[in-house]
Parts: structure tokens; C-alpha cells; sequence
């Protein structure tokens, strides 16, 4: 599997996690070299372009989203930032790929993942505490 | 058999065998199109640093029609394969080369690689939409 993307204007991109695969990564994870964490998905497609949504996202919130707590609509749709990252990619060798920032009030709800939509993947979480004394440690 | 001048050196792989039996493929068209054929490399050589890699040279199908079903429904998450249908093919050696590809979700998924001149939309028929009607 490809690890490595370019990304337009982002640069070169490692996956971290892959959601789903489909003939390359369509749902993924990806972090930049200076370490900034991307959602990012495969959103449309048609004669002359194809399309592509990232949202920058946190590690905590990225952890949201993995657990399903976050669905992966409202993940594009309520962008930490305010914003997310329009990647238009043109079939036409001739034509430059172009990464625009937009609002997510300007995203067609065709181009978003589904409402209530989620990833069911485990996430790290706290041991569960057994006794009193060791709730009290853990409480500091 | 030719592959694609993209390819690189060593794809497809030693271990690949010459295609043969049933395969299901998510397409966007009905009937199939040569569009729902195209490898990511071929679409987007830059998204790659115009560096083939085996697995964007080729194409995702799967041997058990429940993981075709299975992704079906993973790309309600995928704005760009929400309306996507499931196609089967039933695949011959003119059609290139397959390899098992497992995934953790996806025991079945297989990787194809098709040479120059070969037209799989041909043997493909929507069949999702049948199922969905019993």
C-alpha cells in the first residue's frame, strides 16, 4: 500500500491509518513532517476531476473519531478550525491540481459522508479502576 | 502479455497468477464502464510523486460476494462511492494477472493487474441492485 501521498500545497503525506481501501486509501489518517494530523476522504468525482476533502483534526479528536464517538460526518462537517481543505485534481495533465480552503456551510452535502456514519475501532482508554485505594491514587 | 509503460520494473508481482473465476468490483456506472477501471496511479500519477508502487498499478476485487457488500456499506463514509454498485466478473487469463491481497476486514480482497489492450468492463454486470430487490 502506498505511505506516502502528495498532497497539493500539504506536501508529502504518511498514512497513518487506512479506514478504506479501496483500490488506494478512499478514508484515512495522515500526518505532515512538521506532525500536523489530516482526515482525509475521497469525495467526488466526475469527467474532468476528481475531488478530495482533509480536515486537519487533533490527536484527541482524531481519537473521537476512530472510536465512532465523532461521526464522520459531523468529523468534515465541524471542522476543529472552522475550516477544511478542498483538493480538485484534474484529469487534464495540462492543469494544476489546486487545494482551496472552505467553509463547511459551502460543502454540497453529496461531497460528506453520510450522518451517522462512524468508525468502530478500539481506543486506548484508562484501565478500569478495581478498588478504592487505587482510585485514590489515580486521583492524585 | 504488455502492461502499461507506468508499471514498475517489478509489476506485477512473481507471485501473481493468471486471472480465472468470479470477482466482484464496486463501479460507478451501470453498465460498467473503462472509467471504473482505472488504477489511482493512471487518475493521479502526482498524488503518487509520479512513483508507481505495485498496489496503486492495480485493481481491488473480491472472491466472496460479502465483502463487496461489506465495502458497499463502508462507502456510505465515502461521499465519492456512496451511489457505487457491485459488479461480478468472471475473469480469464487474457485479463491479466491476480494475487491474494488480504486484509484484516476483507479476507477475499484480491489485487489485478490488467495489460494493455484488455477490456474488463466487457465481462462485468451489475448485480447489486438485483440483490438488493430479494
Amino acid at each position: 500500500m502506498a505511505d506516502i501521498l502528495n498532497i497539493t500545497s500539504l506536501g508529502r503525506l504518511k498514512i497513518v491509518e487506512t479506514y478504506v481501501y479501496y483500490d488506494q486509501p478512499v478514508l484515512f489518517s495522515c500526518k505532515s513532517a512538521a506532525g500536523h494530523l489530516y482526515l482525509v476522504v475521497a469525495a467526488d468525482k466526475n469527467d474532468e476531476y476528481e475531488t478530495w476533502l482533509c480536515v486537519g483534526v487533533s490527536a484527541e479528536r482524531l481519537s473521537l473519531i476512530r472510536s465512532g464517538t465523532i461521526d464522520l460526518h459531523d468529523a468534515f462537517a465541524e471542522p476543529e478550525d472552522g475550516f477544511l481543505l478542498q483538493e480538485i485534481i484534474p484529469y487534464d495533465d495540462e492543469t494544476q491540481p489546486r487545494m482551496e480552503p472552505i467553509q463547511p456551510n459551502q460543502i454540497s452535502e453529496d461531497m460528506l459522508p453520510m450522518p451517522g456514519e462512524c468508525l468502530d475501532l478500539e481506543t486506548k482508554t484508562l484501565p478500569v479502576l478495581s478498588n478504592s485505594e487505587e482510585m485514590a491514587k489515580a486521583s492524585g | 502479455m504488455e502492461w502499461p509503460d507506468f508499471y514498475p520494473a517489478n509489476c506485477p508481482p512473481a507471485e501473481a497468477k493468471p486471472a480465472s473465476g468470479t470477482v466482484y468490483r464496486l463501479v460507478n456506472h451501470d453498465p460498467a464502464q473503462e472509467g471504473d477501471f482505472k488504477t489511482p496511479f493512471e487518475e493521479n500519477p502526482e498524488r503518487f510523486d509520479n512513483k508507481p508502487a505495485i498496489n496503486n498499478c492495480g485493481l481491488s476485487v473480491h472472491t466472496d460476494i460479502q465483502d463487496s457488500e461489506q465495502l458497499k456499506k463502508a462507502m456510505k463514509m465515502v461521499p465519492r462511492f456512496k451511489n457505487s454498485q457491485i459488479a461480478e466478473g468472471e475473469l480469464n487469463p487474457t485479463l491479466g494477472l491476480i494475487q491474494h491481497t488480504p486484509s484484516l476486514k476483507y479476507r477475499s480482497h484480491h489485487s489485478w493487474w490488467v495489460p494493455i489492450g484488455a477490456e474488463p468492463w466487457v465481462v462485468f454486470k451489475i448485480i447489486s441492485e438485483e440483490r438488493n430487490k430479494q
